[in-house]
């Protein structure tokens, strides 16, 4: 052993000098540390760069400071009714992304399989899709009056186009090749559709409900914002008649957070539970 | 192990192996194909052509000229536009498991989100056997192609060699009596595609099957075939020659019996695409 080493001295030290006592974490967390400090300084710079504009350029009545923001947030948080607002919205959202994501993935799943069927509802859902949630709010109010169903119904309309879409993609480009080696192996039509079409199409269909679900996010405030007693969209509503620039600041920051956590729950249960299908090339 | 991978259609075709072994497997007379209606493209034209049980015969010619549709019509992805193409004197109908078809694109054809026993059992699995029937004879044939040791592994996680002897496990775990191949190894190195011949033609040899092979590299097509049916330059591709190749196997590129062999089909391939 002692000759071994002793023979090639010059590659040790090189060994020994990549593995220095400075590195004291490797690599793997290095790249965690730099990345959660990178977070940290953007929103750190986010946040002086708010104070900066808030006190120097309009003043803190039209862009509350952020100071002032905690301060409404406070007494908004712990009267309850912060939490009851941003819970309609959710459970608006909830109800309407699920109903929408379900029918466009029975429809979607229908289209991309039967041509004919796809070649009928293309068009229509072609000419359709141009009516955002917002254009719709007029007709819905006549339709479903102000409860419930009419944010449901404006929800639903948000999330439905998307998935559709993307449903549609996933199933028709699932490799002809992989159902043709499938039919080779004895399936039937049913077993096809079953054990290749639908796993293929699930990183579509996943990246289709990703969307979907802020795009729910976002149609849902402009549908309280018009018709609603209860609600962030309501919420920010009435600050702005009583001019409560820190109050509708509150509710924007929450709109955000709750978006962006959903979005990452999102991903977390995606991730998890469909992790093979989605780490397909 | 042999017996058990001896297909029920060869056994049907004659009582005695040597009747069985010189059964036409696939017949096609006067066959055409012809793609579109407003501009139709003729892609075959006249193709006459008998595959015998258990024969090894490539499909050679330059890109374009129709091999795979040849292929796509003996596998019954695709219908004939005319003339007759019979598999064991009945009509093709459609895709059966009897004839097995591989592909260059093993990412495609390989099911990703299952592990490579998983996708060796995707066929019995089809089949509804139980999952200790499917199981042992998904290790039998990963033996076979030697990735036994892999077969906890997703097909990303194994080479484009292994993925290739994949697809053969996985056709072989269903027992069929023909395999159609695609140019299977046109996207392996050299080397691997060496290794891979070796490895197709001991299963060939194992398993007695019928193998229909496309490929537009006359050295692969040498040392592989029994015989070997030249195509003709599209449109209205037909068989342009039929070359027998006797010679014994391990066949060795360097071998100047291949040497000559290889400067004849080289000729016909020059003067089918002159003619075109």
């Amino acid at each position: 052993m002692a000759s071994i080493s002793g023979l090639d001295p010059t590659s040790e030290g090189v060994v020994a000098a990549a593995s220095s006592p400075r590195r004291w974490l490797n690599a793997r967390w290095r790249a965690r540390l730099r990345r959660f400090g990178l977070v940290l300084v953007s929103l750190t710079l986010g946040l002086a760069a708010w104070e900066a504009v808030s006190l120097w350029v309009f003043g803190p009545f039209l862009i509350p400071p952020p100071q002032a923001v905690v301060q409404a947030f406070i007494p908004m948080s712990a009267s309850g009714e912060l939490l009851h607002d941003a819970l309609m919205s959710l459970s608006r959202v909830f109800v309407g992304y699920a109903a929408g994501g379900a029918v466009a993935l029975f429809l979607g799943l229908l289209m991309g399989r039967i041509r004919l069927f796809n070649d009928l509802a293309d068009p229509i859902l072609d000419f359709m899709r141009f009516l955002s949630p917002t254009a719709m709010i007029p007709i819905a109010v006549v339709w479903f009056g102000i409860g419930e169903l009419a944010k449901y119904a404006l929800v639903f309309w948000a999330t439905i186009f998307i998935v559709l879409i993307s449903t549609v993609a996933g199933v028709v480009r699932t490799p002809r090749i992989r159902q043709n080696a499938a039919l080779c192996l004895g399936a039937s039509q049913a077993q096809i559709f079953r054990l290749i079409v639908l796993p293929s199409a699930v990183p579509h269909i996943v990246v289709g409900l990703r969307l979907a679900l802020a795009s729910a996010f976002v149609s849902i405030i402009p549908a309280e914002l018009l018709a609603a007693d209860s609600g962030l969209g309501y919420l920010l509503q009435q600050s702005s008649l009583l001019q409560q620039t820190d109050r509708i600041f509150v509710a924007l920051v929450m709109i955000c957070t709750i978006g962006f956590c959903a979005d990452r729950l999102f991903q977390l249960i995606t991730g998890t539970l469909l992790r093979r299908y989605l780490a397909v090339t | 192990m042999l017996a058990g991978l001896r297909t029920p259609a060869r056994d049907a075709a004659g009582p005695s192996p040597l009747s069985a072994r010189h059964a036409e497997v696939f017949t096609a007379r006067n066959l055409s194909k012809v793609f579109g209606d407003e501009q139709p493209y003729i892609a075959l034209d006249g193709i006459d052509l008998v595959i015998r049980s258990g024969e090894f015969l490539c499909l050679l010619g330059a890109s374009g000229c129709g091999k795979s549709t040849l292929l796509n019509l003996l596998a019954g992805f695709e219908k004939p536009t005319s003339g007759e193409l019979l598999y064991r004197g009945r009509e093709i109908r459609g895709p059966s498991k009897d004839r097995v078809m591989f592909f260059q694109d093993a990412n495609a054809a390989l099911l990703p989100w299952q592990t490579v026993q998983q996708n060796v059992e995707f066929g019995l699995r089809l089949q509804g056997l139980l999952y200790s029937e499917r199981h042992e004879r998904a290790e039998e044939c990963l033996e076979l192609v030697g990735l036994v040791e892999h077969r906890h592994k997703v097909p990303s996680e194994i080479s484009g060699g292994m993925r290739q002897r994949l697809q053969i496990a996985r056709a072989l775990a269903v027992d069929p009596d023909v395999f159609l191949m695609d140019e299977p190894f046109g996207a392996l190195d050299a080397i691997t595609r060496r290794r891979m011949h070796g490895a197709l033609l001991d299963v060939w040899q194992r398993t007695q099957c019928t193998i229909v092979f496309v490929t537009h590299d006359i050295l692969e097509a040498l040392v592989l075939a029994d015989r070997i049916a030249v195509m003709s330059t599209g449109p209205g591709s037909h068989i342009a020659h039929l070359v027998s190749v006797e010679l014994d196997r391990p066949r060795h590129p360097g071998d100047p019996c291949l040497g000559q062999h290889f400067e004849e089909l080289e000729g016909f391939l020059h003067t089918t695409a002159l003619s075109a």
